[in-house]
């Protein structure tokens, strides 16, 4: 079909959509504009104009018949607007895999140390106790010799599951890297936390692995916590640093198990209040 | 007729000790009764909250307390009970609920704005409040217009009294105590109680106490437990009778000092814990 078909011929509507874009088309070339850059990579504007009345449907047969397939035509009808709402979709995505760890969907060291300095921040203020795990699989290495790696990936898999179905809603469950796993545990004292590491380490104890044809074996776990109350005025203590080195010695302790860190912040009860044993003394004797 | 007069006459005393069972709520009770009978409208807060006792001691099983103020829809009269007609009323709590022993500080305040209608009406409010220096009897201590600290003669009952004057003094700054000996075997042991427990406080905390009297030993005093009466219905010219009323009349004195501070405040302005800081 030939390009140059008279306008006066087209409905109304589609005739000013045709000489508006022709201004524009003009406009762009006497700017340097050219119109074949389009798949050449830098530079590219999208230039973007509503045309009520206008379907996505008529518009191929527009484009072909006025040579205007250098121009993108996204619907905006429909009232949600789905291509939008796939652009917004795709920066969710993103968002999460930002966050997110791919294997496990568990958070990632990145969410995690943002989580982790909140949780300190908000105790420092309230003096309401953050528990902070640390747990690695143990002998992971060999899992991944043994089995493959296939079934290494799948023990982090239900690892990560029993760490999601064995937290609560507040808690952080997130995967640092390798076989290492965190839980940020709010508002939760050191008997508490360590009541629900113990349950974890059982269930993981419990789970049974099939890798294909290879017989079933089970994993265990090593855990390293602290807990923190913000009752010291000092600087806070690095809870990371602390949960590690308990897991480093829950390690050294024979592993699958779990090894608490001594509370990092337990200040002495305010001078001023105390009853010293001189005043006992001078209340009992007189002197 | 509550009258409603602009000017606010109750004065709030708490009546605390660091240790239990030195009579603390028997004496909130005849003191109250005393003060009643000198021609005052009385109202008697059980503050113990968690393990109220005031209820035993009057005989009465009260069908709502002070934790109903929390739920919506009781107001602060349906609660009152009347120990005596004519302006000796009773503010009930409960016994056994472990969460009101450390009253969150919102719903503390909560509770004193509802009651807060019903105070006006008064002239004395007694607060009888749990032994010891959890949070809420701190509070509540640092929030009233005056301190009764009961001791009793043993040396163990001293240093728990002092230690609560101190931890009051350094975490709400309060500097006025009146302390009263109770379970004396004589005035004179009283008074050397007094004296060595005021003693300490000039020395260790530069702080000035207040002796409000003593109270002795009395045989008519569990009888009249058992009885459920307060002591001066029962035998008000036994021993700890007539202590007990002159301790009402150094209450009525304390009370005439604090009038012309407390004439402009409104309700319970005066149970704030402004004065203390």
């Amino acid at each position: 079909m030939p390009r140059n078909n008279t306008t006066t011929q087209l409905p109304a509507n589609e005739r000013e959509i045709l000489a508006e874009l022709n201004n524009l088309r003009n406009l762009l070339q006497a700017h340097g504009g050219s119109q074949a850059c389009a798949m050449n990579g830098q530079d590219i504007l999208g230039i973007m104009r509503l045309c009520p009345g206008l379907s996505l449907d008529q518009w191929p047969a527009l484009a072909d018949k006025h040579g205007l397939r250098e121009w993108l035509a996204v619907p905006m009808d429909k009232a949600e607007y789905p291509f939008l709402s796939h652009i917004q979709q795709a920066l969710a995505d993103l968002s999460y895999q930002t966050e997110h760890d791919p294997l496990t969907s568990l958070y990632n060291r990145r969410a995690f140390d943002r989580f982790l300095s909140q949780e300190l921040e908000r105790t420092r203020r309230s003096n309401a106790s953050l528990a902070l795990a640390i747990l690695d699989l143990d002998d992971f290495k060999a899992v991944n010799d043994t089995y493959g790696h296939p079934c290494g990936d799948e023990v982090l898999v239900k690892t990560a599951r029993i760490l999601i179905t064995s937290t609560r809603r507040y808690d952080v469950t997130a995967r640092l890297g390798g076989e290492e796993f965190a839980l940020i545990m709010p508002e939760t004292g050191l008997i508490k936390a360590r009541a629900i590491i113990e349950r974890i380490l059982e269930t993981i104890r419990q789970e049974r692995y099939n890798c294909g044809e290879a017989q079933s074996f089970r994993a265990t776990c090593s855990a390293g916590l602290v807990c923190y109350k913000g009752l010291s005025s000092g600087p806070e203590p690095d809870l990371f640093d602390l949960a590690d080195k308990a897991l480093y010695q829950a390690k050294a302790e024979g592993k699958n198990q779990v090894v608490a860190a001594p509370l990092a912040d337990l200040s002495p009860p305010r001078r001023e209040s105390i009853v010293q044993s001189s005043e006992k003394k001078f209340l009992f004797t007189g002197s | 007729m509550a009258d409603k007069t602009s000017s606010n006459k109750a004065v709030s005393f708490s009546i605390m000790s660091g240790k239990g069972g030195v009579g603390k709520t028997n004496l909130a009770l005849n003191l109250g009764y005393a003060l009643f009978r000198g021609g005052h409208r009385v109202l008697l807060m059980d503050c113990d909250l968690g393990l109220a006792n005031l209820d035993v001691l009057l005989g009465l099983a009260p069908e709502k307390n002070l934790q109903n103020l929390l739920l919506p829809g009781t107001k602060p009269s349906e609660i009152v009970v009347p120990i005596e007609q004519g302006g000796f009323d009773f503010l009930p709590s409960a016994s056994g609920v472990p969460e009101l022993i450390d009253l969150d500080e919102d719903v503390q305040d909560m509770l004193f704005d509802r009651l807060n209608a019903l105070i006006g009406r008064y002239d004395f409010l007694l607060l009888d409040l749990g032994a010891g220096i959890s949070r809420t009897v701190l509070r509540f201590a640092a929030m009233t217009r005056e301190r009764m600290v009961v001791i009793t003669p043993e040396p163990t009952s001293l240093t728990d009294g002092y230690a609560m004057i101190k931890v009051l003094l350094a975490e709400h700054g309060v500097r006025d105590f009146n302390v009263i000996v109770n379970m004396a075997t004589t005035h004179n042991e009283g008074k050397r109680s007094f004296e060595r427990l005021h003693a300490a406080c000039q020395r260790f905390l530069e702080l000035d106490i207040k002796h409000a009297g003593t109270v002795r030993t009395d045989p008519a005093v569990p009888r009249a437990v058992i009885r459920q009466v307060p002591l001066l219905k029962m035998a008000p010219s036994c021993d700890a009778g007539r202590d007990i009323l002159q301790l009402a009349v150094r209450l009525k004195r304390l009370r005439d000092a604090q009038l012309p501070e407390i004439a402009g405040l409104d309700g319970l302005e005066n149970l704030s814990e402004n004065n203390s800081q």
